[in-house]
């Protein structure tokens, strides 16, 4: 659970002027009224505060009451007229000539409209869509949205930003391009979102350099919003990111490819040579979702001959992954190292690979952090599901 | 100076000191309220269905071991899997610890999932006690059990789980617990938006009285039992109140050891958890909070209010009097182990605010409210109390406990509104009124009781505890 840095500021500034408020009503308290009631003072005071914190939470207490209230006449008045008005729309985009009607509707329950007009935005694709922006227009949704995206709350902003976009038209890409930028995430993501959805060429390397530029969790989101643009991507700017010098954008456009995790025409040989562990291992993670040039067995090889204990791990599972037979003396080496992790990935590549001979010999050693894995590997293999698959 | 008048002075400025101190406690639990309520009414924990669909689907949503310790959990371990096997994950395992159970627990979880001896080995060697077995399922089903021997607590459980465990984060769970389908999801994302996230915790609610069904909790009500019905209002107060607020402070102490989630890598750093204590789970978040202020890395340690673990809270007197006593002697022995912390600005926050106030209030509180009352029994008695003040005070006291009490219940309707009978929410105000006559005085007899026996080092371990089968409610 995380806050704005701006909220923060915010929550202190309400917090101290509530807390410093009640100070004053208690000292008005304490200085009018209880002081003449109760003669003891730190009896007084605790009257006071008693006597403030009570009045504070009784007000709360009766807003919670109204508030309930008002939500569920509101819920029960949506129950009522979402399907009526929902029926107005379908009968408008058929064509019908029932629009006056929506727009009665429109006028006296602008919530419900607005709402059943949303929800259809997210479903209705192509010429209905255009239809649906006709008809919001025609019904004058356009102001209701713009003044709930300007002055309301983050999940009405939330809410109107993918309708806007539509009603903009050809002008949509530039207000989503504007709402990346909010400085509310909840708006900017789904911006982003919208505009992978609406984008074209540079609107959506936009979308990918805002992804990059977020959280992990931002990322993992967008890159689904980002998969049909794939192919563009990837001749754009994640090949320039992978080829960049800066090993953060190197590393973002690795995650994006773990995210996707679709075959993609990029070359990650460079980058198996990286100085940079955590990109090498990152790009040997990858490897099998890439073409494979004739250096690259030669790179595995040199990788898993490294001093890191990560690499070597990573580099005999990409092994194993892609069937290198020819690295079969490496992983077969790598059986007798001392490590755990070494020799579990090994074990795990030479049986992904088919070939047991090795890990059966090394079995019968026994007494070996090697024979252990050995033995987790072929159990592994002859029950039939692999733990392991995610890990690596 | 006559005896009398010197015994008189003496009682008289412990009456002063213990009206500053029962005002500064009453001060700081309502600006911690306070502050609680504007981080819950500015923090948005929902996900819109397409972004919980995209970090379901997503390898770089962080892989999670559930750690479950089992002692004796027959009768409800086979229904707590399933409900955890089911949780809605990209990539999540079970790890099952049975710490020796003297019951069928484990023959239970052999013949129901199919289990077989595993190969699998340990990843990590964190101090346990011998592990005889690990077990996987024949069904495609990430389910590992270790049988370990009995002895070092729940501590020594977790430590094996985490020996075992594979992925990138692990969650601590208790096998009486259930879990809501995405709360682990929930508290995975604060990891997902901050790299220096530590652990994270979710909201812990009594599933007393709630209506439970294929291992989730269908409808959600308030207990019958009254013992039950305070304890609901007690887990409000102190999730919603406190724990929020601090951990927007960055100085959350506690982690409940009903749900968690830790990062594997920093638990098997700091040693996994400490078995010399019964509050394992404070002890570890302390320790974690002390390792990276000491070596300057960056660390957060969140509370995440939305995701909720339903846990049974004890209905019989003697289970709830064990249950505090552990946890008394948990918070003691923490904070005597941690005590160079205590009002150190190396440690920031936590040092200076969190841990003092956790010494002054939460560990030395009860004894300071049980003093309260043998004082105004002697000294009505002796005439240094008059009864028409002691009634008041007690008024007044019992007033601020109210309001307290009020305030998580607002925070609640507020912000989660989980309890959606206006009965309950009733319900839950009449419990908070009925607390202050025997139930407040009772839990400050115990937990006092708990103080001392940690101080002295005359109680050890965690006592039992009844248990119940989750539908049976």
């Amino acid at each position: 659970m995380s806050t704005r840095p701006t909220d923060n500021h915010w929550i202190a500034v309400k917090t101290a002027a509530v807390l410093s408020g009640s100070g004053v009503l208690i000292w008005m308290t304490e200085d009018r009224v209880m002081s003449r009631v109760v003669f003891s003072g730190d009896l007084g005071w605790a009257l006071s505060v008693a006597a403030v914190f009570g009045a504070s939470l009784t007000l709360l207490l009766l807003m919670v009451t109204i508030f309930r209230i008002r939500d569920q006449r509101r819920e029960a008045r949506s129950a009522r007229v979402a399907p009526v008005i929902r029926q107005e729309i379908a009968a408008c985009l058929a064509g019908g000539s029932r629009r006056q009607e929506l727009e009665q509707l429109s006028r006296e329950y602008p919530d419900e409209t607005g709402q059943c007009f949303r929800d259809l935005f997210l479903v209705l694709k192509g010429r209905t869509n255009k239809e649906l922006i006709e008809l919001a227009n025609a019904v004058g949704l356009r102001q209701l949205w713009e003044l709930a995206y300007r002055q309301g709350t983050t999940e009405e902003r939330v809410g109107v930003v993918r309708c806007l976009a539509y009603l903009a038209s050809e002008a949509g890409p530039a207000f989503l391009a504007e709402a990346l930028a909010d400085p509310d995430p909840d708006v900017g993501i789904e911006a982003a979102r919208t505009l992978a959805e609406m984008g074209n060429g540079d609107s959506v390397e936009d979308v990918y350099d805002y992804a990059r530029r977020q959280s992990l969790m931002v990322r993992a989101i967008l890159a689904e919003d980002l998969r049909p643009h794939l192919s563009s991507l990837a001749r754009g700017i994640v090949a320039s990111d992978l080829a960049s010098r800066n090993a953060a954008r190197i590393r973002h456009a690795l995650q994006m490819m773990r995210a996707w995790s679709t075959p993609l025409a990029v070359s990650l040989d460079p980058l198996l040579e990286h100085q940079s562990l955590v990109i090498r291992v990152e790009a040997l993670g990858l490897l099998n979702l890439i073409h494979i040039t004739g250096d690259t067995p030669g790179r595995l090889r040199r990788n898993l001959q490294d001093q890191a204990e990560k690499v070597v791990e990573a580099a005999a599972l990409a092994a194993g992954r892609l069937h290198l037979d020819s690295l079969l003396p490496e992983l077969s080496c790598l059986l007798s190292r001392p490590e755990a992790a070494v020799c579990r990935a090994a074990a795990r590549a030479l049986s992904a690979m088919g070939h047991f001979g090795p890990l059966e010999d090394k079995i019968r050693t026994g007494g070996s952090p090697g024979a252990e894995a050995a033995l987790e590997a072929v159990q592994k293999a002859h029950t039939g599901h692999d733990l392991y698959a995610r890990v690596g | 100076m006559s005896w009398e008048y010197g015994l008189w002075r003496a009682l008289k400025t412990t009456q002063y000191v213990f009206t500053i101190y029962v005002g500064s406690i009453s001060l700081v639990y309502l600006a911690l309220m306070v502050l609680g309520f504007f981080v819950l009414r500015n923090t948005r924990n929902h996900l819109t269905d397409a972004e919980r669909i995209a970090l379901l689907k997503s390898p770089l949503t962080p892989s999670v071991s559930v750690v479950a310790p089992a002692f004796n959990e027959a009768a409800t371990i086979v229904q707590s899997v399933r409900a955890m096997l089911s949780l809605h994950h990209p990539d999540h395992e079970v790890v099952v610890v049975n710490d020796g159970s003297r019951d069928d627990t484990l023959k239970l979880l052999i013949d129901e999932f199919r289990l077989y001896r595993s190969a699998r080995q340990p990843r990590a060697s964190t101090r346990c006690h011998p592990i005889r077995a690990i077990y996987e399922s024949r069904d495609p089903v990430p389910l590992v059990v270790v049988d370990k021997e009995n002895g070092g607590g729940k501590a020594d459980a977790l430590n094996a789980g985490i020996n075992v465990a594979l992925k990138d984060l692990v969650a601590v769970v208790d096998s009486d617990s259930l879990l809501e389908p995405e709360a682990l999801l929930y508290v995975t994302r604060p990891f997902m938006e901050d790299p220096g996230c530590a652990a994270t915790g979710g909201i812990i609610r009594v599933v007393n009285g709630c209506r439970v069904h294929g291992g989730r909790v269908a409808e959600v009500g308030l207990p019958s039992s009254l013992v039950a019905r305070f304890q609901v209002l007690e887990y409000l107060r102190a999730f919603l109140g406190g724990r929020v607020a601090f951990s927007h402070l960055n100085s959350l102490l506690l982690i409940s050891g009903a749900f968690g989630l830790f990062r594997r890598r920093m638990l098997v750093e700091c040693g996994g958890f400490d078995r010399r204590t019964v509050g394992e789970d404070m002890e570890m978040v302390v320790r974690i909070h002390r390792r990276m202020r000491e070596e300057r890395r960056p660390c957060r340690i969140v509370f995440v209010p939305d995701p909720v673990c339903w846990t049974q809270v004890p209905e019989h007197l003697g289970s709830l009097s064990n249950q505090r006593n552990r946890w008394q002697r948990g918070t003691g022995e923490t904070i005597v182990r941690h005590k160079k912390m205590l009002f150190n600005p190396r440690y920031g926050v936590v040092g200076m605010f969190a841990l003092p106030y956790f010494a002054a209030f939460e560990m030395f509180g009860p004894g300071a409210e049980l003093l309260g009352y043998i004082l105004t029994i002697v000294g009505l008695p002796l005439g240094f109390v008059d009864l028409e003040r002691a009634l008041l005070f007690f008024c007044v006291s019992m007033l601020f406990g109210l309001i307290l009490s009020t305030g998580a219940i607002l925070l609640e309707e507020f912000t989660l509104r989980k309890y959606p009978s206006v009965r309950d929410v009733l319900g839950l105000f009449t419990a908070a009124v009925l607390e202050n006559f025997g139930y407040r005085q009772l839990m400050a007899v115990w937990r006092a009781k708990g103080l001392v026996d940690g101080l002295l080092n005359t109680r050890t371990g965690w006592g039992t505890m009844r248990r119940k089968g989750f539908e049976s409610r």
